[in-house]
């Protein structure tokens, strides 16, 4: 049996949109006992509970969730601190709220707590300087958020075995977790601080997935989410909801009747500049742009089919007051740049006009010294290069040949960094003139 | 009967040329009844696009679009044309091209007009197919919308119940931990071409929101760039507030030269000699001296009975050591 970490937490698995489906949902559950499996941060129960559907019988296997789900269900948790580093935490997990929240705040502060680097130094000092502080306001906040919320029984353990083992005249839930990368290293850190009794399940695959529905489905009332479509489960979707533009829907099913869809829409504002059209002439300048103007711009300007995400600094690029181009850079924490150039353009848009060559203005603009000052405001740090991506089956694209390097070459894309600030705006736009036009 | 029979007759290799004639035909037909505007199937690539279209369609709203023309296999709904004798020039449904092609259609149907038209007329036809359209009754849009229950179909509708404001309430308090207060510190940098300092100063103290704002030159923001950088690359941290935190660990390995600040040689002194005096007579930090704010407790208690001792306020009886000392007593 292979045994998934008991630390996996409850990220954010049920959105705001599946709530809302659930809380309409549950109005059909009235009269019969409800079982929720991978019941996370009890978000299912807490809907439940509002809406007066009970009794409620939840199942979990993280620390955090088994001990949480015991207080619920008026159950005695034993826990302790068992690395004496550590031991000052004794003092704070007396059984029910107290230690709930120490542990909750744990999910947080561990990710600090026993690494040199100045960031994770500083932060762990902040946590420790203000823990009773931060441990009174949660223990407050678990109070007020599970208001009213109490369990007919806990399981910990694994989630299909529990709901086998429910009624047949029940109601049966699993909103399976997105595990997330990142989290091996605060589950060693949990399981290093903590002891306690923690179960052991078999990990969660497409065929423990399989083997899940088919236990499901034999129950009075069902509901199951995955974050693709289930062939076998097809003519009972109850709900599609995407709330990012980047991020994957989610697909409900259930043999109650409902269809809901949530797509994302983006923000799109005027942009109020007039475009160049059939000649240009400088000065050449940059405007700030809005992210919903950057997005109006995306729209009218590059292929609909690309999936647009959001940036960290746009501007507009005019020439004589008319907008020929649009730039865009990710943030740095995206990790796009990471360890090629200094900052990452994502977009370089030229609008479209009867001007040949604009595009390569707008890049010979994206490394003016001007660019570079902005950039470096906003990233607080010097900006050297600026990289991007042509995403091509050519072996070169033409728009950046020139003006910067081939850096490297994968299937499909090709990766280009420029020197920033290799010149002032009125210089690049010389070299254009110079360059390209008569070319 | 006719029909399914006449379309079973059709192979696929034939069908191209019996539907060219039939439009013909059909579009024969029309004139006759009047009718200005033509029929015509046509590839979609061999449309030309307007050259300028102030109408554009978001990401999400064209990947719909192109989704229900896969379904589809066909454009419900014909763009509008205007043949110049050789190209089609797509006056209205630019987008509805674009997936078709997106969706991977060869042929589609589109309505044309073949006569001659200004560019005035054609730019015309083209701003009153977007600008003349209804608009909807959101209570019977909701209603309408309820009427389908079929996932894909309300996919398929483009429209979504977030949109529509159809979700049912859900709100929760948060069960999360108690996050750490943080509290925003702007250093702001001006041109320093810019003449009215002041009033450049409280547009900028308006256009931000923290309690404490710095006004320093535009040459001091290279400096302190210069040195986050070397921070940030010398212990690759991307945190500027952790940068500024190391920086501020160097700094305070270096109060003494503070001293600069206060340290005045005196004029009469010879060169070599330390002796100086002070530069101004505001107070100045003692770790400018010492090196540090802290001093060992031991040293501290000695200090304090010597102050005691001396019957005399902190500051007076250093001064009177340190006179003594100096004068070698």
């Amino acid at each position: 049996m292979r045994v998934l970490p008991s630390a996996f937490m409850f990220i954010g698995s049920i959105n705001q949109d599946m709530r809302s489906v659930l809380a309409e949902l549950a109005l059909g559950f009235r009269g019969l006992p409800v079982y929720i499996g991978c019941s996370g941060n009890f978000t299912c129960e807490r809907i439940l509970a509002r809406e007066g559907i009970g009794a409620l019988h939840s199942n979990d296997v993280s620390l955090y969730s088994c001990a949480l789900g015991a207080l619920l269900a008026g159950k005695p948790f034993p826990l302790g601190v068992q690395d004496d580093r550590l031991d000052w935490l004794r003092d704070w997990i007396s059984p029910g709220l107290p230690a709930v929240a120490t542990l909750l705040l744990c999910t947080t502060i561990l990710e600090f707590w026993d690494r040199d680097h100045p960031y994770h130094r500083r932060m762990w000092a902040a946590y420790l300087r203000r823990w009773p502080e931060l441990h009174a306001a949660t223990v407050e906040k678990l109070k007020a958020g599970l208001e009213g919320v109490r369990l007919a029984s806990y399981h910990a353990g694994d989630v299909v075995d529990f709901l086998a083992a429910a009624p047949d005249e029940s109601v049966v839930i699993a909103f399976p977790p997105t595990y997330k990368a990142g989290y091996e290293r605060l589950y060693k850190k949990l399981q290093a601080t903590f002891s306690w009794d923690s179960p052991t399940y078999p990990l969660f695959t497409a065929d423990r997935f399989q083997a899940l529905v088919e236990r499901m489905t034999t129950k009075r009332v069902w509901l199951v989410s995955r974050d693709e479509p289930v062939a076998g489960l097809a003519g009972f979707e109850v709900a599609s909801v995407q709330t990012g533009m980047r991020s994957k829907p989610v697909w409900m099913y259930s043999n109650r009747k409902l269809a809901r869809i949530t797509l994302p829409r983006q923000k799109t504002e005027p942009v109020p500049w007039p475009r160049v059209e059939a000649d240009l002439a400088g000065p050449i300048e940059l405007v700030p742009l809005t992210g919903p103007q950057l997005n109006t711009l995306r729209s009218e300007y590059l292929s609909p089919l690309i999936t647009p995400a959001g940036a960290l600094l746009q501007f507009g690029v005019l020439a004589g007051g008319r907008l020929f181009g649009a730039l865009a850079y990710s943030n740095p924490n995206a990790g796009l740049s990471a360890g090629w150039c200094d900052s990452y353009m994502m977009t370089d848009l030229a609008v479209k006009s009867s001007v040949p060559r604009l595009s390569k203005l707008v890049v010979a603009a994206a490394l003016s010294a001007e660019v570079r000052a902005l950039l470096e405001e906003k990233q607080a740090c010097r900006v050297e290069s600026v990289g991007t991506t042509a995403f091509t089956d050519r072996p070169v694209s033409m728009k950046y040949r020139g003006v910067m390097e081939l850096y490297s070459r994968k299937p499909g894309m090709l990766n280009y960094v420029g020197r920033a600030g290799r010149w002032t705006l009125a210089e690049a736009f010389a070299w254009w003139q110079r360059t390209q036009r008569q070319a | 009967m006719v029909a399914e029979d006449t379309a079973a007759s059709v192979t696929a290799e034939r069908a191209p040329a019996v539907a060219g004639e039939a439009l013909a035909q059909l579009n024969a037909s029309l004139a006759a009844l009047g009718q200005p505007f033509k029929l015509a199937l046509v590839d979609p690539r061999s449309l030309k696009e307007l050259d300028k279209n102030a109408h554009y369609m978001t990401h999400e709203v064209f990947k719909g679009l192109v989704q229900n023309l896969a379904r589809d296999r066909a454009l419900s709904s014909l763009p509008f044309c205007w043949f110049d004798g050789t190209i089609y020039h797509t006056l209205s449904g630019n987008h509805r091209v674009k997936a078709a092609i997106a969706a991977g259609l060869e042929l589609i149907l589109v309505l044309y007009d073949d006569r001659p038209l200004t560019r005035q007329e054609r730019v015309a036809v083209q701003l009153s197919h977007n600008a003349l359209v209804g608009k909807d009754d959101p209570t019977l849009l909701k209603e309408l919308w309820d009427e389908i229950d079929d996932l894909a179909l309300k996919h398929y509708a483009g429209l979504d119940d977030k949109a529509l404001k159809q979700l049912a309430d859900a709100s929760l308090k948060s069960v999360s931990d108690a996050a750490l207060s943080y509290k925003a510190v702007s250093f702001l940098f001006l041109p320093e071409e810019v003449e009215a300092l002041d009033a450049a100063f409280q547009k900028a103290m308006a256009a931000v929101v923290c309690e404490d704002a710095y006004l320093l030159p535009l040459r001091e923001f290279e400096r302190l760039i210069d040195a986050l950088d070397k921070t940030k690359s010398s212990w690759n941290t991307k945190n500027g507030a952790t940068a500024l935190f190391l920086i501020l660990e160097v700094f305070e390995r270096h109060l003494t030269d503070l001293a600069e600040g206060w340290l005045g040689r005196n004029p009469e002194a010879e060169p070599e000699t330390p002796l100086s005096k002070p530069k101004h007579h505001q107070r100045v930090p003692l770790a400018g001296v010492l090196g540090t704010d802290k001093v060992p407790a031991k040293l501290a208690v000695l200090l304090k009975r010597a102050v005691e001792h001396s019957g005399k306020g902190p500051l007076e009886a250093l001064e009177a050591m340190a006179h003594k000392y100096l004068a070698g007593e």
